[in-house]
């Protein structure tokens, strides 16, 4: 409601009219990307046997994030998408599936009590989810001109630089929590 | 004749080592420089290959992964409360990102964060409030799935 008479009060005003699509589209997609993205991490931890789901999703999610960071700073070579981060490399995401496969396959078989074969569909969409989250938000800081989103974590980019790969791949955690769990 | 300083008689007492125990020393002390110095260089290469430093970003990874475990299994209302708090802090950052001045429609999208936030504790408070008073009722036995509010 507080969002509808803002954006009503803003249309009435000249000044700030011409902006106003620019701005409901901001508006859209950052209540969009985190703030409901990130629900879907509490839908899964409130349902029976969801705090697991949530540990095992995350480790995966994180273990794409150490795998990518570590096999593209050793070998990185070759460039993934160079027009979004150059610095992302096809080795590095070599090492992130890797990484996802062994930590998705481990986690949904001894802690998830998954078939083998699940697993490897978690790890799989979980190390899509991440990497295509990555370079969203890689392409965002391009669009804004800036390096890190902001300085308030020491070491990181931001949290959203921390939640990036986290947050798309809750949603799809929600999905196969719904298939497999 | 003025008497010695103490500082003056201390350095008269300091018998020089003799070259058996100096020498070895001396390349103790030289090979643990370059040792530092090697670690030095190797530290900078990487934190500038990383873009920042490393040290820093893998304490805080640490750090905050270790307050995801603790809120996920020891403490677990505080779940709620810790996952609102980086979605707040993550809004706030996006909609403020790029330095400009921020618009009515991302002041908006940084209330609505905070009062979905609020709204979102309040929800899981009252849940809990709500079970704890089904087990009251219930002589104390837990109904099913009140362990997961």
């Amino acid at each position: 409601m507080a969002v509808v008479i803002r954006l009503a009060r803003a249309g009435f005003d000249a000044s700030s009219r011409a902006s106003l699509l620019a701005d409901i589209g901001v508006a859209i997609v950052v209540l969009a990307y985190i703030p409901f993205l990130g629900s879907f991490a509490l839908a899964v931890h409130t349902a029976p046997g969801g705090v697991w789901w949530v540990f095992t999703g995350v480790v995966v999610v994180v273990s794409v994030d150490v795998g990518a960071y570590v096999t593209g700073l050793s070998f990185g070579k070759t460039p993934l998408a160079p027009r979004i981060s150059p610095k992302k490399t096809w080795e590095g995401f070599a090492g992130s599936a890797l990484a996802a496969q062994i930590a998705a396959v481990l986690l949904g078989t001894l802690v998830l009590d998954l078939p083998w074969w699940a697993a490897t569909v978690m790890g799989v969409a979980l190390l899509g989810s991440a990497t295509l989250g990555d370079l969203l938000e890689s392409l965002i800081k391009r669009d804004l001109g800036i390096k890190d989103i902001s300085s308030w974590l020491p070491g990181h980019g931001g949290f959203l630089d921390r939640m990036d790969s986290i947050l798309p791949s809750m949603a799809v955690l929600f999905v196969l929590f719904q298939i497999f769990g | 004749m003025t008497p010695p300083t103490p500082d003056e008689s201390a350095k008269s007492s300091k018998k020089p080592l003799a070259p058996s125990v100096s020498q070895p020393l001396a390349q103790f002390e030289a090979a643990v420089h370059d040792m530092e110095e090697q670690v030095r260089e190797v530290n900078a290469r990487i934190d500038k290959k990383a873009g920042r430093p490393l040290w820093l970003a893998i304490v805080f990874g640490l750090l905050l992964g270790g307050v995801f475990v603790a809120s996920l299994f020891f403490v677990e209302a505080l779940f709620m409360v810790f996952v609102t708090g980086l979605v707040l802090f993550a809004t706030l950052e996006l909609s403020g990102a790029g330095g400009e001045r921020p618009t009515q429609s991302t002041l908006a999208a940084r209330g609505h964060g905070l009062s979905d936030a609020a709204v979102g504790v309040l929800f899981r408070a009252h849940r809990a409030s709500v079970v704890s008073a089904r087990c009251d009722r219930g002589g104390g036995r837990h109904p099913a799935g009140a362990r997961r509010l």
